[in-house]
């Protein structure tokens, strides 16, 4: 009577296991790994309190950002729009390669994403440049304090994205390889892809809306 | 042996092409002159389509379990939100 007792017991025990585990493993799995996406999380919730700040701080002096928002590159900031979102694209499809087992093409399209990086960081980096001339710097007025930080913070991310991809383009290069473990291309996909992320926010809410 | 470019996905391509579009729209949209709440609620529906883009297919988050998912949609739900009510 008890033997079947505990049979029974250990037969709920085990299928209350296989219907929580996939799930729970789900969770703790998402693309790329879960440290990098608790890093996205952090990151993404800093940004949204910046754009907070940002708001608050509009909302105070309405003017002075419509003037000083008007004098922004829109054409740059759309160029450079693109060509992060084809770099993302580029980078899924180094990910999809590699899964497919196409060592060469996932190289073709890392170095193809990390170019377009470089492309994006030298044509911001020419916008601050021509800023920081003509006296636009960011201790200036309060819209471009919110400007330089936002658009910094995310110029370094992408500055990190780049080393990232090139490292991983140098390994795979090398003949390396990732194991499902660590998730190693996923994971530098995944943190390029919150700098597409960061940028369609700040794309509309820097250089469109007003 | 080489698998050929047949088993992608081109659900990637789509995606790209979307954001593209929506880019332009964005675009063409401030470029034309003064946003009015219309052209303002274009803008806004692009980033929200563009953000979710990105998450659900360039970094698969389809496939990811329903919290991920949720965290992606209510942050970008937020923003949206907060925007609409500023510059709507």
């Amino acid at each position: 009577m008890s033997d079947s007792l505990v049979r029974k017991t250990i037969e709920l025990d085990s299928k209350e296991e296989s219907s929580d585990s996939p799930s729970l493993s789900l969770l703790l799995r998402p693309p790329g790994g879960l440290l990098i996406w608790l890093v996205i999380a952090v990151e993404l919730l800093t940004y949204g309190g910046a754009i907070g700040a940002f708001l608050y701080e509009r909302a105070a002096n309405i003017e002075m950002f419509r003037e000083f928002q008007a004098g922004l590159n829109l054409r740059v900031a759309a160029i450079n729009t693109i060509v992060l979102l084809v770099s993302g694209f580029l980078i899924a499809q180094a990910v999809a390669s590699h899964h497919l087992g196409q060592r060469r093409n996932a190289l073709f399209y890392l170095l193809g994403s990390a170019a377009l990086g470089m492309v994006f960081l030298g044509l911001k980096g020419s916008e601050y440049l021509e800023r920081y001339e003509a006296g636009l710097g960011i201790g200036e007025n309060i819209f471009l304090g919110y400007y330089w930080g936002l658009t910094g913070f995310h110029f370094l991310h992408v500055v990190v994205g780049v080393v990232i991809l090139l490292g991983m383009a140098l390994h795979l290069a090398r003949g390396g390889e990732w194991t499902d473990e660590d998730a190693g291309l996923e994971t530098g996909a995944a943190f390029w892809h919150l700098c597409d992320l960061i940028w369609v926010v700040l794309f509309p809410l820097l250089f469109i809306l007003n | 042996m080489r698998t050929g470019t047949k088993q992608f996905d081109f659900g990637n391509h789509l995606t790209l092409l979307t954001l593209l579009c929506l880019t332009a729209l964005a675009y063409w949209v401030a470029d034309t002159g003064t946003m009015s709440p219309r052209s303002s609620t274009l803008v806004i529906a692009a980033m929200v389509l563009k953000f979710s883009g990105i998450a659900f297919f360039f970094m698969d988050l389809k496939r990811a379990h329903w919290f991920w998912k949720a965290f992606v949609a209510v942050y970008v739900f937020t923003l949206a939100a907060i925007f609409s009510s500023i510059y709507i």
